[in-house]
């Protein structure tokens, strides 16, 4: 007894878990988890981990509630730092002040509620101001005066850095031993929320934010577009300065925040407040992955990056190693692992390309019969003998036919046309309706309505009138993929045996990286298919344009459509289809063509068979490979070092593998 | 209750052990008066055949196996690099751990050091203040949390259980009283003097520079023309002098609050050629280092306390704190060194402890 569920019509035999073990892969997953943008910072994510791992495992009480509350406070404050100088890195410049604006933010914080006592929530915006506006001098010069951002901030850093010490001359002392207190000021340096220090959660919340806006708002794009390319962004209309400047602004705020937490928590006006920081915020920053080179990298990447430093440098102190010794060493560990980094980066999608591939399980009816007089559709037979050339040099790349009531005859073009013959000899051509894309299966539906798969596109209807309307552009997304399915990539109908009601009918999707091209082949859309040899004429005038060599050939039915091509010059390469060009002798003949023109040859598709073409040919090229018949045959053509091993036996010396061809068989 | 009357009586004692030094005991911080009026004191009764025997394993139960946490501000100085030795030699005698943590002077490194360590509750904490403010909070956390906390030199806006080092504002005085004898009214000189001080916040500058100020406004001739921060460094002394000695070539003293930043100043002074005009004077406990400052003449006269003896009394507290089982809140103690003056040819060659031999 047969148990499985239908599917399309058909029996799917051993059901859902059958179909996962065949669909699930190892490699998929990991090959799709690569392809994720997430997994871009998993280096420096892993080595965050691993570090938090290790020094909780070598340190007593380190993975205590109170040791990480209080660290993750201390944690926070280089937090804003490390944010304000990764908004800079991504828009493509540097901010060298922002060390500077943080003891500035702190000296002002402490001033202003020490000194002028002024209430809490003045105090912040006061701060934040001080910080915002030293922000605006480096946009303004940096934005509007397009002075190098590495100089500015690096003269704002200095002059700032005297500004806070003359400050400190007067005021520092007084202020160490100032004494003002209010709930206010201490819950914003010591408070808890839940248990969640302050400044952490307000670190959160702004993180969240600007990964937000960074990611997903406009001002956002613009700054991160402004970081990859600025001539770009600027030819895309984007207000280059003012977001530049901005940006900077942006950048002082979030500095101001941290030096206001900082001095809210510990009221110290130390002379080395924010010195160096910004070494460690841009180490910290490109660490996490943020380019230096600007328009790559995210606000949680920088976090990361942020909690490294944090994490190494405390633990190097705890571990006693004398200071030098920590500065070289976490110099060390920082080189090693951006070196590490830089491979990943490089070698991820390499990897990515190595390692995919997508396996599905189809379980189809049994096969037809196929023998001649067995009175099936697939029976064998000579019906075409007396055929009709219908459209013939007027069509190009008519995927799919298909006859109304009336007897018309529909086709597609490569062009995205739909064509329509009519008359006692399908004489008559007119253009049916213009979809776009790449025509491929039609039917009918009830109302007479022709139902087109549009290739890269979706499911498309066309009214008897030729209006065109859109049945549908996705997929449903399958659950249990990373990659979202639910877009088209490749679409036919899967139902032609029967005129399908439009809620009857499938669409199939297949993987376009499946094909791997070798040459960088111009799909060309000729001028109108119907003037004669029109599309070799269109593509004679796009090779003249082109540096890039233009093959042809793979849709070339018989010798007479290439010579036109050839007459014109219209390509560099050619590479024939064995079977459109009319077979063996058509094909050596083509190949003799070609030498005549000294173009060199490469094949298409059928590469068991055109392998031995190739070596009996005067201009050999490629032979294109596509493992379509190796599921059906004993053995496989071998591969060495890139080259094809003809095999010895009899004929083209292939055998099918009849078992194989059982569990394929079409009934 | 009763361990600690115990605790303080003990306390008191090997309080007068301490050379040159009386228990000073200020209860008015503590939270709680710890003795009760009225409470009967119990005191510990070692007499009898075995009273020695059990006088060492009081002993050994509160100082075996502990572990002392030392935070200086930067290793690599003469100054710090003393008191890790010596402390550590007398730690270890005692059988006791001595862990070192060394923030190479970030300040915010220094921060996370003490954070981690109260996490890692070791027996006591040994801690040199970059400034007053920046620890303290952790301080008193630390000292809720049952661990005592020594500062040496450098003191925090939060008083610890102990404080080890001088009496800074009697530094300052002193240094001030020894300028106006070569600077002040009478002397036929400029009465000019520059001030270099360390970290401005940091407990050594402000109470040093309090004193100082105070004696220096005793004499109407002496007039200060600069007062600055060269944040211990010694670059930053020099330049800092460089341009004082443009302003004011009469200068007649400058003075630093650390021998270490303050020889900076001599290159200066040679610079300007004014070696015979210019008095140079800090305060310091370098040893060796400032022996050599006082002999080539980099600096006058250095008013030094004996820096490896404060490290041995820095351990002597904190037997003292552990034996007492009290809570460090029980104590505010101020072990205060010893100053003595050094100048070329004049100084006890004690002082002079060479940390790299």
């Amino acid at each position: 007894m047969k148990t499985g569920v239908r599917y399309n019509g058909a029996l799917l035999h051993g059901g859902l878990l059958r179909r996962l073990y065949h669909r699930w892969s190892l490699k998929l997953f990991f090959s799709e988890l690569l392809a994720k943008r997430w997994m871009e910072p998993v280096i420096p994510f892993l080595l965050m981990l691993a570090l938090i791992a290790y020094f909780a495992a070598v340190t007593p009480h380190y993975a205590s509630i109170a040791n990480a509350t209080q660290l993750s406070r201390q944690f926070a404050e280089m937090g804003f730092v490390v944010m304000a100088m990764a908004v800079v890195l991504i828009s493509g410049g540097i901010d060298l002040s922002v060390g500077s604006v943080f003891a500035f933010a702190n000296l002002t914080a402490l001033a202003l509620f020490h000194i002028f006592h002024l209430p809490v929530p003045v105090v912040i915006v006061g701060t934040l101001a001080a910080g915002a506006g030293v922000g605006l001098i480096n946009g303004l010069l940096i934005g509007y005066l397009k002075a190098r951002p590495f100089l500015t901030t690096l003269v704002t850093l200095i002059i700032l850095r005297a500004v806070v010490d003359l400050l400190a001359q007067r005021y520092a002392v007084p202020l160490a031993m100032g004494g003002n207190l209010t709930l206010a000021w201490s819950f914003l340096g010591n408070g808890r929320i839940y248990g969640i220090p302050s400044n952490l959660l307000v670190l959160g919340l702004v993180g969240g934010l600007g990964h937000f806006m960074l990611s997903r708002s406009r001002p956002g794009w613009h700054l991160t577009a402004l970081g990859s390319s600025r001539k770009a962004a600027r030819h895309a209309g984007i207000a280059v300065e003012r977001t530049l400047c901005l940006t900077y602004v942006t950048s002082g705020l979030l500095a101001a925040l941290g030096g206001l937490f900082y001095a809210a928590r510990l009221s110290s006006t130390g002379s080395d407040t924010g010195v160096g920081w910004e070494v460690n915020a841009l180490t910290a920053a490109v660490l996490g992955g943020v380019s230096l080179a600007g328009g790559r990298g995210t606000i949680a990447r920088a976090m990361i990056g942020a909690v490294i430093v944090f994490v190494l440098v405390n633990g190097m102190v705890r571990t006693g190693l004398p200071g030098a010794l920590t500065s070289t060493a976490l110099g060390a560990i920082l080189l090693l692992a951006v070196g590490i980094d830089v491979k990943w980066a490089k070698n991820r999608l390499k990897t990515l390309q190595k390692i995919y591939l997508n396996p599905t399980v189809v379980e189809l009816p049994p096969p037809p019969a196929t023998a001649r007089g067995s009175g099936t559709p697939y029976a064998e037979n000579d019906r075409l003998r007396e055929s009709l050339e219908i459209g013939l040099d007027q069509v190009e790349g008519p995927e799919d036919v298909i006859l109304d009531r009336e007897d018309r005859l529909y086709c597609g073009t490569r062009d995205g046309l739909i064509l329509r013959f009519s008359g006692p000899r399908f004489e008559q051509r007119e253009v049916f309706a213009r979809i776009g894309g790449r025509p491929l299966g039609m039917a009918f539906d009830a109302d007479g309505n022709l139902i087109v798969c549009v290739g890269g596109m979706g499911l498309y209807g066309v009214t008897p009138a030729g209006e065109v309307y859109t049945l549908t552009d996705q997929t449903n997304r399958s659950w249990f993929k990373l990659n979202d399915d639910a877009r088209l990539r490749h679409a036919f109908l899967a139902t032609l045996s029967r005129p399908p009601a439009a809620a009857e009918t499938a669409v199939a999707e297949f993987d376009a990286r499946q094909v791997d091209d070798f040459v960088i082949r111009v799909r060309i859309v000729g001028e109108g298919s119907g003037a004669g040899g029109a599309p070799a004429a269109g593509h004679a005038r796009v090779a003249a344009a082109l540096r890039t060599p233009v093959q042809l050939g793979e849709n070339w039915f018989g010798l007479r459509e290439m010579g036109r091509a050839l007459d014109l010059a219209a390509c560099d390469l050619v590479m024939p289809d064995i079977m459109k060009i009319g077979g063996v002798s058509a094909f050596r003949e083509a190949a003799a063509l070609a030498s005549l023109h000294s173009l060199p040859v490469s094949s298409h598709l059928f590469h068991e068979v055109t392998a031995h073409l190739m070596t009996v040919i005067q201009t050999p090229h490629y032979l294109e490979v596509m493992e379509l018949a190796a599921a059906v045959l004993q053995t496989p053509m071998r591969f060495e070092d890139g080259h094809a091993v003809l095999p010895s036996g009899p004929g083209n010396g292939l055998a099918w593998d009849p078992a194989a061809v059982a569990r394929y068989r079409l009934n | 209750m009763n361990t600690l009357l115990s605790a303080r009586a003990l306390c008191a004692a090997a309080m007068l052990l301490l050379a040159g030094c009386g228990p000073a005991i200020d209860y008015g911080n503590t939270p709680t008066a710890p003795v009760a009026s009225g409470a009967a004191i119990q005191p510990l009764d070692f007499s009898g055949p075995e009273g020695s025997s059990k006088l060492r394993e009081h002993a050994e139960a509160a100082l075996t196996g502990k572990t002392i946490a030392w935070v200086p501000q930067a290793m690599g100085l003469p100054l710090t690099e003393i008191w890790t030795r010596v402390m550590r030699e007398e730690a270890t005698a005692r059988g006791m751990k001595f862990e070192l943590r060394d923030p190479n002077w970030n300040a915010t490194a220094g921060l996370q050091a003490v954070s981690s360590l109260i996490g890692e509750r070791p027996a006591l904490m040994v801690i040199h203040n970059p400034n007053v403010q920046i620890y303290a909070s952790e301080l008193k956390r630390a000292e809720e949390a049952g661990i005592p906390v020594i500062t040496v030199n450098m003191v925090s806006n939060y008083k610890t259980a102990a404080y080890v080092g001088p009496e800074w504002q009697q530094v300052g005085r002193m240094l001030g009283e020894e300028i106006i004898r070569q600077c002040g009214s009478g002397t036929g000189t400029s009465g000019k003097v520059s001030i270099i001080q360390g970290e401005l916040t940091s407990g050594v500058s402000i109470e040093q520079m309090q004193g100082l100020s105070a004696a220096l406004a005793a004499d109407k001739g002496i007039q200060v023309v600069s007062t600055q921060a060269a944040n211990w460094d010694a670059t930053k002394a020099h330049d800092i002098t460089a341009t004082v000695l443009q302003q004011h070539p009469d200068l007649c003293a400058t003075v630093g609050f650390w021998s270490t930043m303050t020889a900076g100043v001599h290159e200066a002074i040679k610079a300007a050629g004014k070696l015979e005009q210019v008095k140079v004077y800090a305060s310091g406990g370098e040893g060796k280092v400032d022996c050599q400052h006082v002999d080539s003449g980099q600096i006058t006269k250095v008013l030094s306390y004996n820096s490896p003896d404060q490290a041995k009394a820095v351990i002597q507290v904190a037997s003292v704190l552990l034996q007492s089982g009290a809570p460090p809140q029980a104590f505010r103690i101020a072990n205060y060194s010893t100053l003595h003056w050094m100048e070329k040819g004049h100084y006890d060659p004690a002082l002079c402890y060479d940390w790299l031999r």
